[in-house]
């Protein structure tokens, strides 16, 4: 049975059913295969995963996105990072990292992150003569960073199975974050000049200053957000209630750009995106309770405990296990079904909750960028109009410097906790 | 018969606008009533069952758009355009299959729990809110068959651009 | 699965055949049981109570009888753990009473009456005596016997913790509270002079961490494995013991009827076996969070420094008017005439 699921589901994504119905199909055809069970769970499950309260900050967030583009933000965000980077060769594949870089630190959602960057920085890219692999491949690798520098959704879902303190769980991830980032900054350094990327003039320093003035309110919201969250002004779901009135905010009264007519418009944008991306969510959360119906997860917590070789080995398969899991399941269902089972043996080899969390989140992360279940690598190659393969073709080498940094955390995994705890040792 | 679906489609967009309008209306003011002190118990469903219509209404006209996320790797491959909508045929079936059980056990499921009310407003049905789930498929049913049958039409016509 | 879930209840005979064709086995079960509740953790009650059910029932059959336990996979929200076992989508389930009032039985929400046992002698007493059976009665009879109740369980007895101790209700006044839902809850808290709120409880931490809320109150364990004592606003724990709580184990009365009479028998032997386990493992885990809580430097104000009179001054007319409305009086008296 489970075999003909899984030819099933890759010849129907293969030939252009979209995920969604590909999972829905698959689910249903699973459960039916379950003679007690009762075919409606398929249907019900979409509706019962979706009622959870750290999913609703999902259509926040791209509403965020979208105002934020509407309102010029994130224009003038990119034009201040072209002004720092875009005189190098490469400069404005630097400069896609570094906005999204700080996109992450306003959303919480990658998914957001890759329609509001990719929206602007996909054209103008290639408008530059970039090819379209590496516009859309450094979009979306780049849009992962929004689920590890905080607020982050898939954190707050990990904390809230796992019970660790959001707030510790945020600082975790932002080292790595940036980590990350100037990573995927030294894959564009490497292709630059291979690849004889394009360049923009120099800025004048007076005219880099006069830019960055003018992009505080968008430079400054991570650290209200961040700082917010941290401080307790309010709970990592609210932030993205507040960058959406921040954003709107800023947009009517500091730039003057976004016209109240306009919302309608904004509202229907994140209308599309939002369910896009949930409804394959509900069909993913059907496919999470086939895995439970079939007690898959008894035999995975069966093979985690049944490992030996300490706290590396452990995690390295863990990496390998949810690596494996992205490609078909949102993260969401993932760690629902697979953190609480995985907890009790990786707490046994002293490993904490919280790296445990660092490193499941992150690991999901890239699966956004993994097909065939990946959202971001989805909507950047969307936007573009290329395939899913050429754009993956063109995430590769940033997927992968992405996993030799996560090799490396992997390996000293305590470090990670110890800067943070050392840095904010109120919320450890 | 195009000016009607397009019609339908666009009230189901519209619908989904006003159920997402409602969520983040909500939202909003419930964080801002906690930092008043004032209790508002209703806001929590209310939010809940919005954002869910907001997002099936979504996904339901997503269907008319072919917007729903998609490998388009074979269907670039096949220069053919007879085979190509034989292939979009194809997913059009399967995905017309999903639909209609999403009508069947979406009415199924509305029905048996008819009888649950919400918390905070006891005279309404928790029904309502599962109807989300027959009403999508319902509409992306009669999308896909639009489909279907303009596929069909260019086929038998030769008027394949 | 199959297109009707009328249809889907497991009867003896149909899995017996179809189960026969499977692998061989020393027994071959004749009966699947799928037991949920929504806890993840295993270092739970529930999972417990559960997993002696499991335990049980499988060694009284001799295997006739199989149980496959679901640890929060089945879903993490009671109403979809009630919505699966209406529809035969699970066996049995743990579950809050409250989920009744919205199903047309709010003579449940009885359950939810604060100060309304006096301690988990009074309770056990109630819910195994004459209170336990109506109740049960009333249950079947309103759900039209889609739910059976098969054991009382609990979920500890909730007290107060905040940014101060309080040791009378004038103590709570101006307090904002993160309580439960249930109405005569909110009524209480605010009768005390506090105002009630509501807080996700995966995001209780932060708010009291960061005074969006300045009290909350639940059972030791509960708090104590969301670590809510380590935080400035959860630090002062006063026993005020004001909530006893009741959970029910359940299961769908028609699929029960259509059980032949020695299976139900290993089923009733079984659940009172996991009822006994899964009270123990409250009482003794209440312990020892207590402890813990105090090692990890929270302050508690013990009972019996709590001028409880004073609290159940507040409760009572609240039970008398609860009681009144539903024309339980009669229910209410059974409880209180056994203390
Ligand atoms: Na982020
Ligand atoms: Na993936």
């Amino acid at each position: 049975m489970g075999v003909l699921l899984v030819i099933m589901f890759i010849v129907f994504v293969a030939i252009g059913v979209p995920i969604s119905f590909a999972l829905g199909v698959v689910s249903f055809v699973g459960i039916a295969g379950l003679p007690e069970i009762p075919n409606a769970v398929v249907f019900t499950k979409m509706f019962n995963g979706m009622n959870s309260f750290t999913l609703l900050a999902v259509p926040l967030f791209i509403l965020a996105a979208n105002l934020m583009n509407e309102g010029s933000i994130t224009e003038k965000l990119i034009k201040t990072c072209n002004s720092m980077v875009g005189h190098k060769r490469g400069g404005l594949a630097y400069s896609n990292v570094l906005v999204s870089m700080i996109f992450a630190g306003i959303s919480g959602s990658s998914q957001a992150d890759t329609a509001g960057v990719g929206k602007i920085f996909i054209p103008s890219m290639e408008a530059q003569g970039y090819d379209k692999g590496t516009s859309v491949g450094v979009t979306a690798a780049s849009s992962t960073l929004g689920s590890i520098i905080p607020p982050s959704i898939t954190m707050v879902v990990y904390a809230g199975i796992a019970n660790v303190a959001t707030g510790a769980l945020f600082m975790t991830g932002l080292i790595p974050g940036i980590l990350l980032g100037i990573g995927m900054m030294l894959v564009v350094k490497y292709y630059a000049v291979r690849k004889n990327f394009p360049k923009s003039e120099k800025v004048p320093f007076k005219e880099v200053l006069k830019l960055t003035f003018q992009s505080l309110p968008a430079l400054f919201t991570p650290i209200l957000l961040i700082g917010g969250i941290v401080s307790g002004v309010f709970t990592p779901t609210e932030s993205a209630a507040f960058a959406c009135v921040y954003a709107l905010l800023v947009g009517i009264f500091f730039y003057k750009t976004i016209k109240i007519k306009a919302l309608p418009g904004i509202i229907i944008e994140t209308l599309k995106l939002s369910s896009l991306s949930l409804f394959a969510l509900a069909t993913a959360n059907a496919l999470g309770e086939l895995l439970s119906y079939y007690q898959l997860n008894i035999y995975v917590q069966e093979f985690f405990t049944s490992l030996s070789g300490g706290k590396t080995v452990f995690l390295l398969v863990i990496v390998a296990f949810f690596m494996f899991i992205g490609t078909f399941m949102d993260a969401v269902p993932a760690m629902i079904l697979f953190v609480p089972i995985i907890l009790p043996s990786s707490t046994a080899l002293g490993i904490s909750p919280i790296i445990l969390g660092l490193i499941i989140v992150v690991t999901l992360a890239l699966g956004l960028v993994t097909p065939p279940y990946g959202l971001c690598l989805l909507i950047a190659s969307s936007i573009s109009g290329i395939t899913i393969e050429d754009a993956f073709k063109g995430t590769l080498p940033y997927f992968l410097s992405s996993i030799a940094i996560l090799l490396v955390m992997v390996l000293f995994p305590d470090l990670w906790l110890s800067i943070p705890a050392f840095l904010f040792p109120a919320l450890f | 018969m195009k000016k009607a679906v397009d019609f339908l489609q666009k009230l189901q967009i519209a619908a989904g606008t006003v159920f997402l309008t409602i969520f983040l209306v909500t939202v909003v003011f419930q964080v801002s009533s906690r930092y008043v002190g004032v209790t508002a118990p209703w806001t929590e469903e209310v939010e809940m069952y919005s954002f869910i219509w907001a997002v099936f209404m979504g996904a339901g006209a997503m269907v008319y758009e072919k917007r729903h996320f998609a490998f388009t790797s074979l269907n670039d491959l096949i220069k053919n355009e007879k085979i190509k909508r034989v292939l979009s045929i194809v997913i059009s079936v399967i995905m017309l299959f999903f639909a209609v059980l999403m009508v069947v056990y979406g009415y199924q499921v509305t029905k048996q729990f008819w009888g649950y009310k919400w918390i905070v407003f006891p005279t309404l049905t928790r029904g309502i809110t599962w109807m989300c789930l027959p009403i999508s498929g319902a509409t992306s049913v009669i999308y896909l068959i639009y489909l279907i049958k303009d596929d069909i039409e260019h086929i038998v016509k030769g008027d394949l651009k | 699965g199959g297109s009707k879930a009328s249809e889907e209840k497991t009867t003896a005979e149909e899995t017996a055949t179809e189960e026969t064709t499977g692998e061989e086995k020393a027994a071959v079960p004749e009966l699947e049981l799928i037991v949920a509740h929504n806890q993840t953790s295993l270092e739970n009650p529930y999972a417990f109570g559960t997993i002696k059910f499991k335990e049980s029932v499988e060694e009284l059959s001799g295997g006739k009888i199989h149980v496959t336990l679901h640890h929060g996979t089945l879903g993490e929200n009671e109403s979809e753990l009630i919505e699966k076992l209406s529809m035969g989508a699970v066996s049995m389930v743990v579950a809050s009473p409250g989920f009744m009032t919205a199903i047309g039985v709010p003579e449940v929400d009885m359950f939810s009456l604060l100060y309304l046992f006096d301690s988990f002698d009074h309770w056990e007493k109630a819910v195994d005596g004459e209170f336990g059976d109506a109740m049960k009665e009333v249950i079947t009879e309103k759900t039209g016997n889609q739910f059976k109740v098969m054991g009382y369980w609990s979920s500890g007895v909730r007290n107060f913790y905040g940014k101060q101790a309080i040791t009378t209700p004038a103590d709570a006044k101006g307090m904002s509270i993160r309580t439960q839902s249930s109405a005569v809850q909110q009524q209480f808290w605010s009768d005390c002079g506090a105002v009630p709120t509501t807080v996700a409880w995966g995001e209780l931490y932060q708010a009291l961490q960061q005074g969006v809320v300045d009290s909350a109150e639940n059972d030791y364990t509960s708090f104590m494995l969301k670590e809510h004592h380590k935080t400035d606003n959860g630090k002062y724990i006063s026993e005020t013991n004001h909530d006893y709580t009741t959970r029910l184990l359940l299961m769908d009365g028609n699929s029960y009827n259509k059980l032949t009479d020695e299976q139900k028998g290993w089923i009733e032997a079984a659940c009172e076996a996991a009822t006994e386990e899964e009270r123990s493992v409250v009482y003794k885990m209440a312990e020892e969070s207590k402890a813990k809580v105090i090692a990890d430097g929270a302050t508690v104000t013990e009972h019996a420094d709590v001028d409880a009179e004073a609290f159940k001054e507040i409760a009572l007319p609240i039970q008398d008017k609860f009681a009144a409305d539903n024309k339980m009086e009669e229910y209410l008296e059974m409880i209180r005439s056994i203390k």
